[in-house]
């Protein structure tokens, strides 16, 4: 069992992890996903303290591994690390590989280490590797032997750091083959991947980690399927978001189009949808909303999912109730109309703004083709 | 610019110089052959001062006037420009060597016109040389004096001995060493008890006929012989440590000896610092070049070359002094090579885990190594810092090189260490190995690619580096190519022999660096002997 306690994490610039409190069991087999520079390797890292916590405790069985003069190697010992580069010891052979730690640190006999070592190599199905050296291995072989050097010194915990994303596209499988292997055998495991497909295929447990913490802790279904928290959502979804504040009567027109391409761009949103994004605000913001408001103070956000191929344009604004159905410029209305998939206005307050719109829009049906 | 054209320049002009190296030296070597026969039947001419030879040979230069324009010569350190000036201000250019053999070759070579030097060395150079003689008149008289540190007790002793000494016997003395007969230039044995003690003597080892070193190395002239004179008088022994003359007054203020001999005229300049006993007259005067150059001799190129490399190497077994000579160079390069890798070694344990302290004094002594000359580090180890302490010029080279060698070191183990990827000692960790363990077990083992190529260098360059330390009295190779150079007055095959001889010895050391690298890289071992011991069905 492993227990985190107002775990941080602090470097010069910035602030990876703030108050981690979570406790990992024995059995456990949790994907840790999130943003990139979120900190979940970090986490990883500071589990076993290669990255040496800046506060708070790590307890393992009850013991204190961030006290000082407490004998890091014997935590070490009983948990394994795979990590994105490999770090196979290019100067010894596969086998040598998987025998040194086990010679070293288990003062294993030789034949024993080798036996193990073996069997570990024809678990991970490379035994007729094992004179090469790790230079002469394609990717994926390497993560598996790294993999294998792990298993072999028969730890309680194992951490994977990005396991595969070093790899080509076309290894992945191979190296995700052996893992699923090892999260059947009822080791403790903690995973941090991209891959979130085979995150849940594999876990029983999923941290999503964003904003200095485990931000959203629970089952596969719950963070796959219901995430309760809006950031846990955007990420599920794939969803990208571009917030745009307006401010006093002057709209600066050709900036706000501009910053709304690089977000398009950045975020491979599609021409067709990109263009009704333009047209939404537009007509919502220009034609409507602005010369209707008296003293304007407008928050935009655009936000695209890239799983559903949706943007969904969210309209804060201040002022007297005010529904944009009821604008005179009916003309801009009919063309939302036209390209929204649905338009819905609440009065109801959010974020300090009295009115909302949401402006929802799907990718077009193709146009029907030329006979 | 096109590099290879450039590579192929080069080497064109390297031919050329090469072709002009033999053929200049050929030349030089025909006339030496017959110079030195006639020495024998020159006969002695020494009075007190120089006279010139019977068959009176006429000088380029007559008098003072006729030195306008041209150039003089004279030793490193010694201090008679103004004096030269005063007779002879047309004077248009002085030079300063560090032994008179190289300049008698310069003046044979035409490199000068005139070699200010004492009484002594012209007398024996014009002695032995066709085509060298001595100018008519002098430029200065003076003595000849033994150097004692500033108010050193010995130094009356050793002048009432000296006064016990009757005139006759050191007049024998005299024209024994500045003849060209050779053979009756031995030195008498220290075979008297030795009751009151031994005293040290430096001497400089390149100043014949005073005071140079002999085909075995050993010390030998007037001046040593007179010593012995006195040390009998005295009922001491003597232990010389030759040296550059320039190191001589030096070695006697640091109290590296007691005495202090070669050719030393007692300037009053030089009576500021030192004592002196006064011992014979000396003169300064200048050598020429006679108009009579020297006849051509009809001996062909390759028994001229044959004859010089018989005087270079099988003469009185000089090869023996080469022998001795690579001995030396090999002991210092081999011991600072161990003992600076040691160094550099321990020093970057120490400094790895980013020790502030221990970071910035090594920061500090490899700035302070680095940034000068090589050289003027093995004299301030010689002349300042182990001044008071009875130890050999090797030990003081080996502790220099180890030094700077050691610095080396640290510089590539850093460099080194930094290729390694993080990634392996953190995986190393995270296996349980405590940090020092993985980086003897995982990090260390693969430096060594990065490590050898430079450190190999750096053995080439030590190898060659250390050629200068004949400058704290050391007899190396290259100071051995010296001192037989001295002795036959031809430059091109100890040069040559020194040069080859440094080529062999970098090789040598490099193959067995090599052979070592081999061994030790693990990406060499056989894959049949790695898991010995083990069954592998």
């Amino acid at each position: 069992m492993i227990e985190l306690k107002h775990l941080a994490k602090k470097y010069e610039n910035t602030e990876p992890l703030k108050d981690v409190n979570v406790v990992i069991h024995d059995g456990d087999v949790i994907s840790v996903i999130g943003p990139s520079g979120a900190g979940k390797s970090t986490l990883l890292r500071c589990i076993n303290m290669l990255e040496r916590p800046t506060g708070g405790q790590i307890l393992l069985d009850g013991e204190d591994i961030t006290a000082r003069g407490y004998d890091l190697t014997q935590a070490r010992r009983r948990m394994g690390m795979v990590f994105q580069s490999f770090n196979l010891f290019g100067h010894l052979t596969v086998i040598e590989n998987l025998m040194l730690a086990q010679i070293d640190i288990l003062k294993r006999s030789k034949q024993e280490a080798y036996d193990r070592g073996m069997e570990f190599l024809k678990r991970v199905g490379l035994s007729d590797k094992a004179s090469q050296y790790p230079d002469e291995l394609s990717g994926g072989q390497k993560q598996r032997v790294a993999i294998a050097r792990t298993l072999a010194m028969d730890p309680d915990v194992i951490l994977l750091d990005e396991p595969t994303s070093a790899l080509d596209p076309t290894m992945v499988g191979e190296v995700q083959a052996v893992i699923r292997d090892l999260a059947g055998t009822g080791k403790t495991m903690m995973i941090v991947t991209h891959e979130m497909n085979f995150a849940r295929a594999i876990c029983n447990r999923v941290f999503y980690v964003d904003e200095g913490g485990i931000y959203e802790d629970g089952t596969p279904e719950q963070i796959f399927d219901h995430p309760e928290k809006e950031l846990t959502r955007r990420f599920i979804r794939r969803q990208k978001v571009l917030e745009l504040a307006v401010e006093g009567g002057e709209f600066d027109f050709p900036g706000t189009t501009a910053m709304i391409d690089t977000f398009c761009f950045q975020n491979d949103v599609p021409p067709r949808i990109k263009r009704r994004i333009h047209l939404v605000v537009e007509e919502l913001l220009q034609q409507i909303l602005l010369p209707a408001l008296k003293d304007p103070e407008v928050l935009i956000s655009i936000g695209y999912s890239e799983v559903e191929t949706q943007a969904e344009i969210k309209v804060l604004y201040n002022g007297d109730a005010f529904d944009p159905a009821d604008t005179e410029n009916t003309l801009s209305y009919k063309v939302l109309q036209g390209i929204a998939k649905e338009l819905t206005y609440s009065s109801e307050k959010e974020e300090g703004f009295t009115n909302s719109f949401i402006c929802r829009i799907m990718a077009a049906e193709e146009p029907p083709a030329r006979s | 610019m096109n590099d290879r054209v450039f590579r192929k320049t080069k080497f064109i002009w390297i031919l050329l110089l090469m072709i002009c190296v033999l053929t200049g030296c050929g030349k030089k070597a025909d006339g030496e052959t017959t110079s030195m026969d006639q020495l024998e039947e020159k006969g002695q001419n020494t009075g007190t001062m120089v006279e010139s030879p019977e068959e009176a040979e006429v000088p380029e230069l007559k008098d003072f006037s006729d030195l306008e324009g041209k150039t003089v010569s004279m030793l490193t350190g010694a201090p008679f420009e103004e004096l030269v000036k005063s007779k002879a201000p047309g004077v248009a250019k002085f030079t300063t060597y560090n032994n008179n053999p190289d300049m008698v070759l310069a003046l044979k070579s035409g490199k000068t016109d005139a070699v200010l030097s004492n009484n002594a060395v012209i007398t024996l150079a014009v002695n032995r040389n066709k085509g060298i003689v001595p100018f008519p008149q002098h430029l200065q008289d003076g003595v000849f004096g033994f150097a004692f540190a500033k108010g050193s007790p010995l130094r009356d002793q050793w002048q009432a001995a000296y006064d016990r000494i009757p005139e006759a016997t050191i007049e024998e003395l005299w024209k024994k060493w500045t003849g060209s007969d050779e053979s009756r230039k031995i030195l008498p044995e220290q075979d008297w008890p030795g009751t009151n003690g031994t005293v040290r003597v430096a001497a400089c080892d390149t100043l014949e006929p005073m005071s140079y070193a002999g085909e075995g190395g050993e010390l030998k002239g007037f001046d040593v012989e007179m010593i012995l004179l006195l040390a009998k008088e005295l009922d001491v022994h003597v232990e010389f440590t030759g040296m550059e003359f320039s190191a001589i007054l030096s070695s006697v203020q640091a109290d590296k000896a007691d005495i202090g001999i070669g050719s030393i005229i007692a300037s009053d300049e030089r009576r500021e610092s030192v004592d002196f006993v006064d011992y014979y007259p000396a003169a300064f005067t200048l050598m020429v070049r006679s108009t009579d150059s020297g006849e051509e001799s009809g001996a062909g190129f390759w028994s001229s070359v044959a004859d010089s490399f018989e005087k270079t190497f099988i003469r009185e077994d000089r090869w023996m002094l080469f022998l001795e000579g690579i001995g030396t160079t090999l002991l210092i390069t081999i011991l600072s090579i161990l003992f600076g890798t040691g160094l550099g070694f321990v020093v970057f344990m120490l400094c790895r885990k980013g020790n502030k302290a221990a970071n910035l004094i090594t920061r500090f002594f490899i700035w302070l190594i680095q940034g000068m000359p090589v050289v003027v580090l093995l004299m301030i180890l010689y002349y300042i810092i182990f001044s008071g302490v009875a130890i050999s010029g090797t030990a003081i080279s080996i502790v220099g090189f180890t030094l700077v060698f050691g610095a080396g070191v640290f510089g590539m183990l850093k460099v080194a260490v930094g290729a390694i990827d993080k990634g392996q000692t953190e995986a190393a960790y995270a296996l349980g190995y405590t940090d020092r363990r993985a980086f003897f077990r995982v990090v260390f083992p693969q430096t060594l690619p990065h490590f050898m190529p430079g450190f190999k260098r750096s053995i080439t360059e030590l190898i060659k580096a250390t050629a200068i330390v004949g400058y704290v009295a050391v007899q190396d190779l290259t100071k051995t190519g010296d001192l037989i150079r001295s002795r036959t007055y031809e430059a091109f095959f100890p040069l040559i022999a020194v040069a080859v001889i440094y080529f062999i010895l970098a090789a040598f050391l490099t193959w067995i660096v090599n052979r070592i690298e081999r061994c030790v890289n693990p990406r060499n071992r056989k894959r049949s002997t790695m898991l010995k011991g083990v069954k592998t069905k």
